[in-house]
């Protein structure tokens, strides 16, 4: 992804969801994009499928996936794209099934819209990949959405990204409003279907520690802008952005030193009234007036090799 | 010291049938609960959705009356009390939601909803006086300059700040007991720790008795680390104690597995945990719990009296309390492989 800048026009003026954004993807891995509510994360996924809705719009930016690029790519022919080369577990999933469908139809629809699979095939593999997913696939291809607990019917829309055999998922989400226990399978899943099929995966959530159970690598987003690109052990044991920092500070475990945990201090800025320069340094602890406050936007650097940060400071956080 | 509410065998249960028809269903919310509050402590109430801890908070409130049981406050069954004890008692017991949102009137401003009580509980006597008590209030909980909030409406404001709000406002009529629901849920991952600072700096400053009611493990151990916390199933407690000693060396293979669940921000560690020690993923019908121990066919080392009889919830060394019929032949556990 290069220069990915996506704008929604509201009535209060123009927000920059995503800025400028680019980032690469390698084939097998499991990149982590983290970052809180309102950080442009579920916007930066719905632009790798051209699903940005109004009043959002992708301004500027070229994502080339095996040398093709997306965003120029006529309608009729990125729909055939879709799914069967990138498909997306979309956030609050649970709700994504429509209730008056049975789960088999789900299965034929999608497999239809973009296939010309038969019925019986796409059955028989739906059957398969629900397997796979633990579910007994007699019993729930012919079950509505609202006979099925949360757990099961995200392993229903796991099993249903799957059927067109994608070689990228996206997953927003994709274990908010489960339980603990049921989240941990979720996980566990996933790890198993990213190493039974090789599937490159991108996985965007706003909790770290699920990032820290499944990330190769880790990007990290503040206020519609990725500040920090490492590999999972730079990002935990040494970030080199202080929102990263902090984050990883902020976050109770079980088994830290409970008076080890800091808030980060301030709140995240109001979209549109940004700070003019660095957009972390209202709040943050390294903030030199000179650099931060600047009207000249700090852009990812290479520190040490594949890891990047925007932060000017960046050698005072190895200290 | 005698405890300032105590729960006595609460049972709850919740009638409903699907349509006129239909036979009508029974769930069980709370089966038989026992729990001691005491002044100026902490209890961390944890468990997965459908546990019944909502509810327990919601009977601990009053605003729930327990199908059986008693709730004593100072000694007393709050469903008995004369109306002026009665007041008393809400006055004293106040709720914190999960929804900031939806607890706050979305047509007032922040001045309206907070200065409401202070007039009804005769705190303040007129306008100025309620701006002098709602500025010190504010500054206390974070949320400085307070004009800057006091005639805001709540969408004009962010989570974190509508959550620090609600906290001032039960504040303010100086109770005895916070009852808070998953009060960071939905607050940004960032700011989570200032409001559970917050609170802890409640609890010291004005001795005020909080029960933190959440699934989040790593929240509960990082507010109630001086605390206890009840672990529920299925609407039973079934492992309480004070909070490291349970978390540090958990019994109850239920709490096992929950614990070996939470993901831990640290890669090294959590890449070496344990896989989940259960037989079924799934939660059975809270309508028709499962026999004997709620936990058993879930539970990985369940045996025949696990099916037949129902656990008591039996008291160990110091306050810990834990129902296993199998206590003696859990092994340890220990994190990571």
């Amino acid at each position: 992804m290069r220069n990915i800048t996506v704008e929604f026009m509201l009535r209060q003026g123009t927000i920059k969801a995503v800025e400028n954004v680019s980032l690469d993807i390698f084939k097998g891995e499991i990149l982590g994009v983290v970052g809180e509510s309102g950080s442009g994360k579920s916007t930066l996924a719905s632009t790798i499928l051209r699903m940005v809705s109004s009043p959002g719009r992708i301004k500027e930016g070229e994502i080339y996936f095996e040398g093709k690029e997306l965003l120029k790519m006529p309608e009729d022919e990125f729909n055939q794209f879709r799914w069967s080369n990138i498909a997306m577990v979309f956030q609050a999933a649970q709700n994504a099934l429509n209730p008056v469908l049975k789960i088999k139809d789900h299965f034929i629809e999608t497999a239809k819209a973009h296939t010309r699979m038969s019925e019986n095939d796409i059955i028989e593999k739906a059957s398969k990949l629900l397997e796979y997913v633990r579910l007994q696939p007699k019993q729930v291809l012919d079950s509505y959405p609202h006979q099925l607990s949360g757990g099961m019917r995200q392993r229903v829309i796991i099993a249903l990204s799957l059927i067109l055999d994608p070689k990228i998922l996206i997953l927003d989400e994709p274990t908010t409003a489960l339980d603990v226990i049921t989240q941990a399978y979720i996980m566990d899943l996933l790890a198993k279907i990213h190493v039974d099929l090789g599937i490159t995966m991108v996985f965007l959530t706003h909790d770290l520690s699920l990032i820290a159970k499944i990330a190769d690598r880790v990007a990290v987003m503040y206020a519609g802008k990725i500040v920090e690109i490492g590999t999972v052990e730079e990002i935990f044991y040494g970030p080199l952005h202080p929102y990263t920092k902090g984050l990883v500070l902020a976050i109770p475990s079980l088994v830290d030193d409970i008076t080890a945990r800091r808030p980060i201090p301030g709140s995240p800025p109001n979209m549109l009234d940004l700070p003019s320069g660095c957009r972390f340094a209202p709040r943050c602890g390294y903030h030199m007036i000179e650099y931060c406050d600047g009207t000249v936007q700090a852009e990812l650097i290479e520190a040490k090799p594949g890891h990047f940060t925007t932060c000017l400071e960046w050698e005072r956080m190895m200290e | 010291m005698a405890p300032l509410l105590e729960l006595k065998n609460i049972r709850m249960i919740f009638e409903n049938r699907s349509s006129i028809l239909s036979p009508i269903r029974r769930v069980q919310a709370i089966e038989k609960v026992n729990l001691e509050i005491k002044e100026g402590q902490i209890y961390a109430l944890v468990g997965e959705s459908g546990c019944g801890k909502t509810t327990l908070g919601k009977v601990i409130c009053g605003l729930q009356k327990p199908t059986e049981g008693e709730v004593l406050f100072n000694g007393k069954d709050i469903w008995n009390l004369k109306r002026k004890e009665f007041n008393d008692y809400r006055r004293s017991v106040q709720l914190v939601h999960q929804d900031s949102y939806a607890a706050l009137n979305p047509a007032r401003t922040i001045y309206q909803s907070l200065s409401a009580p202070l007039f009804r509980y005769k705190i303040v006597k007129n306008k100025n006086e309620a701006l002098k008590f709602l500025e010190e209030l504010f500054d206390m909980v974070g949320l400085t300059p307070a004009d800057q909030f006091l005639y805001k409406f709540p969408h004009q404001l962010s989570g974190g700040q509508r959550q620090r709000i609600l906290l001032a406002r039960a504040l303010s009529i100086k109770p005895k007991l916070i009852v808070a629901d998953e009060p960071v849920s939905m607050v940004d991952v960032s700011l989570r720790i200032s409001l559970l600072n917050l609170m802890l700096e409640m609890n010291t400053k004005f001795n005020i008795s909080f029960v933190y009611i959440t699934h989040d493990l790593a929240t509960a151990r990082y507010i109630a680390s001086q605390g206890r916390v009840a672990v529920m199933y299925l609407g039973k407690i079934v492992e309480f104690g004070a909070l490291d000693e349970v978390i540090g060396n958990p019994k109850h293979p239920y709490l096992q597995a929950l614990l070996s669940a939470v993901p831990i921000p640290d890669p090294k560690i959590v890449r070496s945990m344990k896989p989940l020690p259960l037989k079924s993923l799934d939660m059975p019908d809270a309508s028709n719990p499962p026999s004997g121990c709620r936990f058993h066919p879930r539970c990985p080392y369940g045996e025949e009296i696990c099916s037949k009889e129902i656990p008591e919830l039996l008291q160990m060394e110091g306050d810990r309390s834990i129902a296993c019929h199998l206590l003696e032949k859990i092994p340890k556990w220990e994190w990571g492989q």
